[in-house]
């Protein structure tokens, strides 16, 4: 029954798959690419989830959710190799970020960055949730900064989240940064804050 | 016992974390697609710390807590999580191996009676709350911590906070009972058995009433009742009336809650809380706000919005550009390194 299940995922994702190489736009509201991905998150149970990682180890999500599932139960190094596997298989966003997320769990600062710093440079909008994990494990803002690339979009983020937190010398570093960047888009934000901090 | 053995291994490592992370580590939380965490977009799954407000918008949400606890997020859902408790501020929920664990919702305290007990609690507009039990019972406690129902499994209650002013009022139905000289009911809605006390009860032993009166707070009751309610009148409840959302609860005494979630028809009123039985038991509980009409009680899961490995508000990438991965037992790969 395990393989039937794990068969149909295998299928399914494999359609998924093909749609999304010929069309990335239509693969998107694609029912198969949906449901494939829905499978390969919730309905299914880690055993079916392992044979279909058999019949296809790259199914990245499945090694994300039986990574997860590894975790709860207490099996860390599982969880760690499954999730290490995943981002083997896949080399974008959401590996790298449930690794960070992992390694923070773990208070593992070590092994936290590196990912980190991947997760960054593949996030294209919100950094807040990653800088919020990052800022924990350092006290260093501009170090914060450095390590995840101290790009402006990065350091925006940043700022917003250390003047909402009422960190006004944390934030001050941050703005220095982004001050030095002379760039327009950032005059309002900065004389905002010289304004809040007087 | 494996189950709590893996519980305490979950527990212990988060808790050996907290060590060197600042942030109090309480779980995690999964998603089929995006939801927000503390205010921030998140795809897939975060890491919770104490305090965490979580928001689920068009998909459902899974969370994982380090004492076992389980809960599972319906669409347009909101919560405040800390280790021992949630406090639900929209939507639905559902909760499993909740043992130690419990919700909380317009002041009501919702706990989970054993590791079996699972169940669903949603909030009915900005008065109400609805409890189904799924399996195993629920106790419900108003803000004095008193209780206030037992939800036994597969039934369904939906309660309202009273004003302030009405929080002594009572209005309970069950058949009297006479033990050592004290007069008991346990109410037929709520579960809860009371201690009565008043006028003319020898003469309503062994019949169904319903005793309307005031809790008498200062007062201890026998064992196996939980409160004592000084009655200021008994009636006998007409046959069949009890727990069909109509006929006792017609007589209106005691104050009828018709805030918006609860029915017209007020079953029980106790400690300050109007409690109804759902029409329908357990089966009409699907009618909760963002519940959803599947096996999985009203929150399983749905499409993404994205497809998995996307970072927020990318466009699908290519595909991984590595070869195939290894079979599960393969060495994991190396980390990347620091420069990009």
């Amino acid at each position: 029954m395990f393989l039937g299940a794990a068969l149909m995922l295998v299928i399914r994702l494999a359609v998924a798959e093909s749609e999304l190489r010929l069309d990335p736009e239509h693969a998107r509201r694609s029912p198969y690419w949906l449901g494939a991905a829905n499978l390969a998150r919730y309905e299914s149970s880690a055993e079916e989830l392992r044979a279909a990682l058999r019949l296809n180890p790259r199914l990245s999500p499945a090694w994300i959710q039986i990574g997860l599932e590894a975790e709860t139960d207490g099996k860390l190094p599982e969880a760690e190799q499954d999730l290490l596997e995943a981002a083997s298989v896949d080399r974008q966003y959401l590996p790298a970020w449930t690794l960070a997320n992992f390694y923070f769990r773990r208070g593992d600062a070590d092994k936290f960055w590196p990912w980190a710093e991947r997760t960054a440079a593949l996030t294209s909008d919100d950094y807040r949730p990653l800088l919020r994990l990052a800022d924990a494990l350092d006290t260093s803002p501009q170090r914060v900064a450095a390590r995840l690339g101290g790009g402006a979009p990065l350091l925006r983020a940043y700022l917003d989240i250390l003047i909402n937190a009422h960190r006004p010398d944390a934030a001050q570093e941050i703005a220095g940064l982004l001050a030095a960047r002379h760039d327009p888009a950032d005059r309002d934000r900065l004389a905002a804050l010289a304004e809040r901090l007087k | 016992m494996k189950r709590f053995v893996l519980m305490f291994g979950f527990a212990l490592n988060l808790a050996l974390s907290l060590a060197v992370a600042a942030p109090a580590v309480i779980g995690t939380v999964t998603a089929s697609g995006a939801f927000r965490l503390n205010g921030d977009t998140v795809r897939s799954n975060g890491t919770l710390t104490e305090g965490a407000v979580l928001e689920t918008a068009s998909d459902h949400s899974a969370v994982r807590l380090a004492g076992g606890a389980r809960l599972f997020f319906a669409p347009d859902s909101r919560g405040k999580l800390f280790r021992d408790r949630i406090i639900l501020e929209k939507g639905e929920t559902r909760l499993e191996n909740g043992i130690g664990f419990h919700l909380e919702a317009l002041g009501l305290t919702i706990r989970p009676d054993g590791e079996m007990s699972t169940g669903r609690i949603g909030l009915l507009g900005s008065q109400g709350v609805r409890v189904a039990a799924l399996t195993g019972s629920f106790r419900v406690l108003n803000e004095r911590g008193g209780l206030v129902a037992m939800v036994a499994a597969g039934s369904a209650l939906d309660f309202e906070p009273l004003a302030p002013a009405r929080a002594a009022a009572t209005r309970l139905t069950g058949i009297l009972t006479q033990r050592n000289g004290h007069f008991l009911l346990t109410d037929q809605v709520t579960h809860v058995t009371v201690e009565v006390t008043g006028q003319g009860l020898p003469a309503h032993v062994g019949r169904v009433v319903q005793v309307n009166g005031t809790l008498n707070a200062t007062a201890t009751p026998v064992t196996g009742a939980s409160q004592v309610i000084a009655t200021s009148s008994v009636q006998t409840a007409a046959a069949g009336a009890v727990g069909t959302g109509g006929g006792a609860a017609a007589a209106g005494v005691g104050g009828a809650a018709t805030g918006e979630g609860i029915g017209i028809t007020t079953l029980a009123v106790i400690g300050g809380v109007a409690a109804t039985a759902t029409l329908g038991g357990l089966a009409a509980s699907g009618a909760l706000p963002g519940a959803s009409q599947s096996a999985h009680g009203g929150v399983p899961p749905g499409p993404p919005i994205t497809p998995p490995g996307q970072p927020p508000g990318r466009p699908p990438g290519t595909p991984p550009v590595t070869p195939p991965g290894r079979p599960p037992g393969r060495p994991p790969v190396s980390p990347p390194g620091l420069s990009r």
